[in-house]
């Protein structure tokens, strides 16, 4: 795999973290936001190589965990997970593009848990949240959305897809 | 793959053993001190946007809030009245109990702009002003109406990340209700706090308002007379004890401009004129300490101007 993609895809995950911090630091319907971040490291693993494409969902949880005050490492481990699941099962993206919601909802979905998850193992909390479940169910359907354009967009720039299932652990 | 998780939750681990104030703390700021001009220059453009387009949403709900705060203008010329006898009251005897009022804290205040928030479930957010501007970790923070937000957690030339009081990382907050019943009050995590009174011996009512009572003991992380939040269910001890969830004043999802109050204040900084030492020092709209002679004023006027 060439440089290009790889360059391409840190771009757009530096852009999504900008526009996480800022844009949807103000736009919250209903008091919760898209996750951008995360729905470009699905968007971008889904074309990649198997290890680029968990090492860009590192690269991009660690991003955002550098912007808040929760440990060091919980996005970074959680994104890590969700690219490695979306490399694996990128094939089912393509059936339909009802198919490919589904996956990036779905995606999201283990995305947001984990967060939660491991962050209340790590002291935060946040499975207390009051709300924690509309979190669950509005966060994914805004990603599920605003995945009819960055889907398209990243895909006309990454290109053609790589082998999936090599990844080595 | 295994690699990178594994250094994810060491990552974790030392984050937290290190109050995030180790490594992390230190990339943490270099980060927001590169990235916050960029996140600056985006808000410039996002900001007129998304307030146009809130402006549009929210049109039709214009003349309900209109409505809303003609009623609301009419209470409050009256309590003005009342407030007013009060003020002078709180002003005299304030100055014989040496604490500090709003009124002070207010004028030298750093007012910042909210810049940037962190992840899904974060609460945390960034502004834009840092140690230049006066900004130190551990000083409190409050929105345009005086409510506390929370404390300053990290700080960066031109940038500080600030933790909510609903943060279970946020100092505790030793409280007064209106009633004059003592307590604490701490972050769980979530949207909300939990009020706890370890002596109650009478009810906690709904809607109860909740102010801040520092410096108190070893707890001077926040002035006295902040407002917190309001009691959310009325709660009636349990052997002695009340504990009990608090909406928070501050609407923490959506504030986008603070003020840093510069607490505990320098001693060494006092202003000419103190008394006692301990009076917050005068400084002017750029936060520079004014002259001897522009400081000192009529004891009825420094009066006048005060507001608890």
């Amino acid at each position: 795999m060439s440089a290009r993609p790889i360059a391409l895809s840190l771009i757009f995950v530096v852009l999504a973290v900008l526009i996480q911090t800022t844009l949807f630091n103000t736009v919250r319907p209903f008091g919760v936001g898209p996750d951008v971040v995360l729905l470009t490291v699905i968007a971008c693993a889904r074309w990649m190589e198997p290890e680029p494409g968990v090492l860009l969902g590192f690269t991009g949880g660690l991003m955002i965990d550098l912007f808040g005050s929760a440990p060091l490492g919980l996005q970074a481990l959680s994104f890590t997970l969700v690219a490695y699941a979306t490399v694996r099962t990128r094939d089912r993206f393509d059936y339909s593009a009802l198919s490919t919601g589904l996956a990036v909802g779905l995606l999201t979905l283990v995305g947001v848990v984990l967060v939660a998850v491991v962050g209340t193992l790590f002291g935060q909390g946040t499975l207390g949240s009051p709300d924690i479940l509309k979190t669950f169910l509005l966060l994914p359907i805004y990603n599920i959305v605003l995945g009819l354009a960055v889907l398209p967009m990243v895909a006309s720039y990454l290109g053609t897809r790589s082998p999936a299932g090599e990844l080595q652990l | 793959m295994v690699g990178l998780v594994v250094i994810s939750f060491l990552m974790m681990t030392f984050d937290i053993r290190s109050s995030s104030q180790g490594v992390g703390g230190t990339l943490r700021n270099g980060v927001q001190t590169v990235v916050a001009p960029l996140q600056s220059a985006m808000n410039a453009v996002i900001d007129p946007v998304v307030d146009f387009a809130d402006g549009l949403a929210n049109l039709a709900g214009l003349r309900l809030e209109n409505e809303r705060l003609r009623s609301r203008i009419e209470d409050l010329e009256r309590d003005v009245v009342h407030v007013a006898n009060l003020e002078a009251d709180v002003s005299e005897l304030s100055k014989l109990l040496d604490l500090r009022l709003l009124g002070d804290l207010q004028d030298i205040a750093v007012n910042a702009e909210v810049t940037a928030r962190g992840g899904t479930f974060e609460q945390s957010f960034t502004i834009n002003k840092g140690t230049v501007d006066g900004v130190q970790v551990g000083q409190p923070v409050v929105d345009a109406r005086g409510a506390l937000v929370g404390v300053v957690s990290d700080v960066a030339e031109h940038s500080a990340n600030v933790i909510p009081i609903t943060s279970r990382q946020a100092p505790a907050v030793t409280v007064r209700l209106s009633n004059g019943v003592r307590g604490s009050v701490e972050g769980q995590g979530t949207g909300r706090l939990i009020l706890s009174i370890l002596d109650a011996n009478q009810r906690v009512l709904e809607g109860q308002l909740l102010q801040t009572f520092g410096p108190f003991g070893s707890s001077d992380a926040y002035p006295k007379g902040l407002d917190v939040g309001t009691v959310l269910i009325s709660s009636t001890p349990q052997a002695g004890t009340i504990r009990v969830q608090v909406e928070p004043l501050a609407d923490l999802d959506r504030i986008e401009f603070v003020a840093v109050i510069p607490w505990p204040p320098d001693l060494e900084d006092t202003a000419p004129g103190s008394e006692n030492g301990t009076e917050l020092p005068a400084l002017d709209e750029n936060g520079n300490p004014i002259s001897e002679s522009d400081a000192e004023s009529p004891e009825g006027e420094s009066n006048e101007e005060t507001t608890p």
